[in-house]
């Protein structure tokens, strides 16, 4: 690891961090909850991790989520409890967001927005990725 | 199985939380609460409102760290410390209390 390269782009600058990749909408399969656990796991034992969500893993982060019809737990609500947990880098890939139509006003407002650069920088960047 | 509480039957898993939200009562908290050995007091009720509402906002049981984050975000940093939960619900505030207050056991809960 060269500690010595700066980075203007500290949000992205994952080199001693766990990164965890969300690339799937939630309910259909249980990949999004299983991410979530292992989210939660990690704050709870101070592991500096941080989430990326691409592709439909975008629908996570959704605000409107009407889970009741499906007698589900609302992710998204749920994902809102990680900065509790110590977890406050929940990163979004702004080119998923456009090809699906949804605006970052529409999403859970402690998730921040990064270009496809800094997500390529991200990836590149990052010892352990754990993909779900 | 099951608690009896006043003669109301409720459903409790093998740790003793109950299994249903809306089970839950000022009374079966005072009869779980007991059984931790624990004499509820209004510091205790304080923490016991706060996990209600931190579940019904994030539909989690907390573990200990977000526990007292949330703890110190709604009281201060008086009562938002392990020591002062620890001293209320011991041995393990976040499993004491969330059984305490009704919800599910922590799942992250170590």
């Amino acid at each position: 690891m060269n500690d010595n390269v700066t980075d203007n782009t500290s949000a992205t600058d994952g080199s001693k961090r766990i990164l965890l990749v969300c690339r799937h909408a939630p309910y259909g399969t249980s990949l999004a909850r299983e991410s979530i656990e292992t989210a939660l796991a990690a704050g709870a034992l101070g592991v500096d991790i941080t989430l990326l969500f691409i592709n439909d893993g975008v629908w996570q982060l959704y605000n409107h989520q009407q889970v009741s019809v499906i007698a589900a737990k609302n992710h998204g609500a749920m994902l809102s409890a990680l900065p509790l947990y110590g977890v406050e880098r929940l990163l979004v890939d702004e080119k998923s967001l456009s090809e699906r139509g949804i605006k970052a006003s529409n999403l859970t407002d402690i998730a921040e927005v990064i270009d496809k650069d800094q997500v390529k920088h991200l990836l590149a960047n990052c010892k352990v990725i754990l993909s779900f | 199985m099951i608690l009896e509480i006043e003669g109301k039957m409720l459903a409790i898993d093998e740790d003793g939380h109950l299994l249903k939200l809306a089970d839950w009562s000022k009374t079966a908290a005072c009869a779980l609460a007991e059984q931790e050995n624990i004499t509820l007091d209004e510091r205790h009720w304080e923490i016991i409102d706060l996990l209600r509402e931190f579940h019904a906002t994030f539909e989690l049981s907390p573990a200990m760290r977000p526990l007292v984050n949330y703890v110190r975000s709604k009281l201060g940093g008086e009562k938002g410390r392990s020591i002062y939960l620890m001293q209320l619900f011991p041995p393990s505030p976040a499993r004491v209390a969330s059984k305490i207050a009704g919800l599910p056991k922590p799942e992250n809960c170590l």
